[in-house]
């Protein structure tokens, strides 16, 4: 199995590609508003993970 | 065709939500706000202990008689029913949480979207379990981190929402 895709490396994948996110609108630009409601919306849908 | 259902469920899901959220609007905004926090405040730290609150929730899952239907309309039956977030169990309070962000602080526009983003995030499920060429092996695995997988969307879901008002 390719350990790339366990759950808790995708998981650890969006919460890093958020705190960038986070980053980002620090350092360069405050227009990440509607990107943060995306994002919240795919961490709340991949917490379901162990649920079918 | 699964994963097309799970994206159209989330949507209409996160339409609904967004339209409840103008309703909200009539509530003062530092009353909504205030009450946001708080609840955020609590559900986050069962969230990070590994120990998620167990919140009102359907806890019906969808037939699996649904899946052989001819066509297409079984598996996108199955995923529409899904993506809606309501037939199924919740292992997270994050989806409750999610509603309550919407319903408070957003409106239809913030709804889409993050309806958008949840569709995204439960395609993301069975994409990286076939992606990983042993999907009993990441069932397994998955199981076992549980409560990481968790903690670490619990920490993506406080960081976005950071973002909103940061």
């Amino acid at each position: 199995m390719s350990d790339s895709f366990a759950a808790t490396r995708v998981a650890l994948g969006i919460m890093l590609s958020t705190a960038l996110v986070v980053a980002a609108h620090h350092l360069w630009t405050p227009s990440f508003t509607l990107l943060a409601w995306t994002l919240m919306g795919v961490t709340a849908g991949f917490s379901l993970s162990g649920s079918v | 065709m699964f994963s097309i259902g799970l994206m159209l469920g989330a949507l209409l899901a996160g339409l609904i939500t967004g339209a409840l959220g103008g309703l909200a609007s009539i509530i003062p905004e530092v009353a909504r706000l205030w009450t946001l926090a708080s609840i955020t405040a609590v559900i986050m730290v069962f969230e990070l202990a590994g120990r998620p609150l167990s919140l009102p929730q359907n806890r019906r899952l969808v037939p699996q008689d649904v899946i052989p239907r001819a066509g297409f309309s079984g598996p996108l039956q199955f995923g529409f029913e899904m993506g809606t977030g309501v037939r199924t169990f919740t292992p997270t309070a994050l989806p409750q949480l999610l509603v309550l962000v919407i319903v408070l602080a957003g409106g239809l526009g913030p709804g889409l979207l993050a309806g958008l983003g949840f569709g995204v995030g439960r395609t993301l499920m069975p994409l990286s379990r076939a992606l990983s060429g042993a999907p009993r092996q990441w069932d397994t695995k998955l199981l076992a981190s549980t409560a990481w997988v968790g903690r670490l969307c619990a920490t993506g879901f406080l960081l976005s929402l950071a973002l909103l008002w940061t």
